[in-house]
């Protein structure tokens, strides 16, 4: 579903990603790990046609992205680290606009339901964005990824400054969609919650995936050794 | 989806309290300037209406007295007011409203607003036209500089992209958007404006054929004027970095559009095609009248040559035997000798004049203030067109009443007699001056050149706002 074909990017001299290969199957949950600039978000960017690969190629649903960017990203749904939303419109609105621009008409009761469906309490569907926490918003995000019926959803750090139980809630949307058959991609630094939600896990340092292990494969302690030699390698 | 983008773009406005601050305040200056114009229009009608009543009187009862004399006294012709001159008054402000038509002299126009007006007159009176060419501007600047750059710092771009939206969709939709949310100023302000035509006593009869054509092209070149700044500043959104840098790239485009570039190519438009000064000019006329020939000098030899002339037609030896008045003869005469020496120096003036416009609406291909500002005074019918075809009408009307009173003179006086008099029932004989301005069908040829430079405008920049957006960076 998510193949990534010797994936290079460069600024200059600098080598954001150096040939990265790697595929992530319907179902799957791939998580990529690493130290910031070790190149994790330029590859969700890359697959989602915002940056242009150097050379290699990034695939969705076996087509190209750089040739094809806006077929490819029918199949994608995308949360970043900040969800950021138009802060005067709620957050009922802010899902049936981001719905209607990938070309999804929904009822107000279906927005409703996906809204509640991603976490978010009934009372605050009709509250502006404005005054959501970080949680809520993250909340949004997974009902705007729910209601494009993405095939892929890509994850730029979506845990990062969540508390515990929104986290929590957060990785069981996340594993409830890969059994329904979502490839999903997630870059974090989180390896709990990695370890927790991920079924293969990515190592990433100065642009290279330098190893990927099976996340049922390994324990949570033997992670931490495993990434803490890497980054020091 | 392009309803649903605008939607979303005119919601989000609507609810922002800093933009309904700012549409109530540009409201309210509209409004002002709009019912300021309209107060001003109808003291002027009054005004020029009850001056024109009063010379006429004057006019007519002068007593009696000789021809020639009465001619002397001179009427004024007072400039009337069109009705759409409450939204722009053109060069009403430094042209003058009225002028003194008497023997011999094609005068200048009086009574120029400016001439008892401080020199901040010529920053801009609030007109509608200067808030509508000037202000609006800078709030469709406020209300889209952040329309893409602003998105792409928040994040809101790069999630709006990844849902595969077209970035020229997401641009028109954005300007759709904002359109919507002018209109919420535009809509109200069009609707007092015509309840002020009608209301306010600005529509007069005969005004109304004429006015709705001329409404409707102001209507249609300021939504091509504000269409052009919004997908400009669309555009400069979508190139631009950060919303600031927008922001900065916008304002300065708009004081050197507004402020600066127009006074520059009028400069140059002057340098290319020079006017004499008032003075000069009239020093000119002066002269070349001195060499035309001189009525009142029966020395001059074109006199002399007339008297010839006369003689021979009428088969006299002397001019006492003449069957007519030969004063009536050279005054007319001297009149006549004078009008070429007019026609040519103000068609000359006029030529430059228009020489200046056409460099102007040239420019306004790339300066669209320069278009706006052309087809806003024309159409109101306050621009230099219109004061000059009131000019010459009044310069027709000069020699008409000259004529009446030059024949009388020939046919009524006797040659040598300086004792003839005349009185009231020759001063009926000289019509009331009634102006016919220039109808918009007149003007088609004038309006052409800066219409199609906004429509050229608004195609243009629309293109380039779908191309910047496409080529925008998403991250950033």
């Amino acid at each position: 579903m998510l193949e990534a074909q010797e994936l290079t990017k460069r600024y200059g001299d600098q080598v954001a990603l150096d040939a990265v290969t790697l595929s992530v199957a319907p179902g799957e949950v791939f998580c990529l790990l690493g130290a910031n600039g070790a190149g994790k978000t330029t590859t969700i960017h890359l697959f989602l046609g915002f940056l242009s690969p150097t050379s290699g190629r990034a695939m969705v649903n076996g087509l190209h992205v750089a040739a094809e960017p806006l077929k490819t990203k029918q199949f994608l749904a995308y949360i970043p680290e900040q969800v950021d939303l138009y802060p005067h419109l709620t957050g009922r609105e802010n899902l049936e606009h981001f719905a209607a621009l990938a070309g999804g008409k929904h009822s107000a009761s279906e927005l409703r339901s996906l809204l509640v469906e991603a976490g978010l309490p009934e009372e605050s569907l009709e509250r502006r964005v404005g005054g959501y926490s970080k949680g809520m918003r993250q909340k949004v995000g997974v009902a705007i990824a729910l209601a494009k019926k993405a095939k892929v959803l890509l994850l730029d750090e979506p845990t990062s400054g969540l508390d515990p139980q929104a986290s929590n809630e957060f990785s069981r949307t996340i594993r409830s969609l890969s059994e329904k058959g979502v490839a999903v991609l997630m870059a974090t630094h989180d390896l709990f919650r990695a370890k927790e939600c991920g079924t293969r896990l990515g190592i990433m340092r100065r642009g290279k995936l330098v190893t990927t292990v099976a996340a049922g494969e390994i324990e949570h302690a033997d992670l931490e050794t495993l990434y803490l030699d890497y980054m020091r390698s | 989806m392009l309803q649903a983008i605008a939607g979303k773009e005119f919601l989000q406005m609507a609810r922002d309290g800093r933009f309904r601050v700012v549409t109530l305040l540009m409201l309210a200056l509209l409004l002002l300037s709009l019912f300021a114009g309209a107060r001003h229009h109808r003291s002027l009608r009054t005004e020029r209406e009850r001056a024109a009543q009063v010379q006429r009187d004057q006019w007519l009862t002068q007593g009696e007295k000789g021809p020639h004399a009465a001619a002397h006294f001179g009427v004024y012709a007072f400039k009337p007011s069109g009705s759409l001159a409450l939204v722009d008054r053109g060069v009403n402000a430094y042209a003058g409203s009225m002028i003194w038509l008497e023997p011999h002299k094609q005068n200048s126009f009086r009574d120029a607003p400016a001439q008892d007006s401080t020199s901040l007159l010529r920053f801009g009176e609030l007109t509608t036209a200067f808030v509508l060419q000037t202000a609006l501007p800078l709030l469709i600047i406020t209300l889209t500089f952040g329309a893409f750059a602003g998105e792409r710092e928040r994040g809101t771009l790069r999630l709006a992209a990844a849902q595969g939206v077209r970035m020229e969709t997401l641009a028109l939709g954005k300007a759709l958007g904002i359109a919507g949310a002018l209109g919420l100023l535009l809509v109200p302000a069009a609707i007092c404006g015509a309840a002020t035509l009608v209301l306010g006593g600005a529509v007069t009869r005969g005004s109304g054929s004429d006015l709705v054509p001329r409404t409707l092209l102001l209507a249609l070149s300021y939504l091509l004027y504000f269409g052009i700044t919004l997908f400009l500043s669309l555009a400069v959104s979508a190139w631009a970095r950060t919303a600031r840098l927008a922001l900065l790239f916008l304002l300065g485009g708009w004081v050197a559009a507004t402020l600066i570039a127009p006074r520059l190519v009028a400069d140059a438009a002057k340098r290319l095609y020079p006017t004499p000064s008032s003075v000069a000019f009239a020093e000119k006329v002066k002269f070349e009248l001195a060499g035309a020939g001189d009525a009142h000098n029966e020395s001059d030899q074109r006199m002399e040559r007339l008297k010839q002339e006369t003689l021979k037609q009428y088969g006299v030896q002397d001019l006492k035997d003449l069957p007519v008045a030969f004063e009536g003869i050279s005054l007319q005469a001297g009149e006549d000798w004078g009008y070429p020496v007019f026609d040519r120096n103000y068609n000359a003036l006029d030529a430059q004049f228009s020489r200046q416009e056409a460099v102007c609406e040239t420019a306004g291909y790339v300066l669209p203030f320069l278009s706006i500002r052309s087809l806003s005074a024309g159409l109101s019918g306050t621009d230099r067109r219109a004061h000059e075809h009131f000019a010459r009408a009044t310069e027709v009307y000069r020699r008409t009443l000259i004529r009446i009173i030059n024949d009388d003179v020939k046919y009524h006086a006797k040659t040598g007699d300086t004792g003839y008099t005349n009185g009231r029932a020759l001063y009926e004989k000289v019509p009331v001056f009634a102006y016919k301005p220039l109808t918009v069908s007149d003007l088609r040829d004038s309006f052409r050149m800066p219409l199609l430079a906004l429509a050229a405008g608004f195609f243009t920049t629309a293109a380039v706002a779908v191309f910047s957006a496409r080529k925008q960076r998403i991250l950033p």
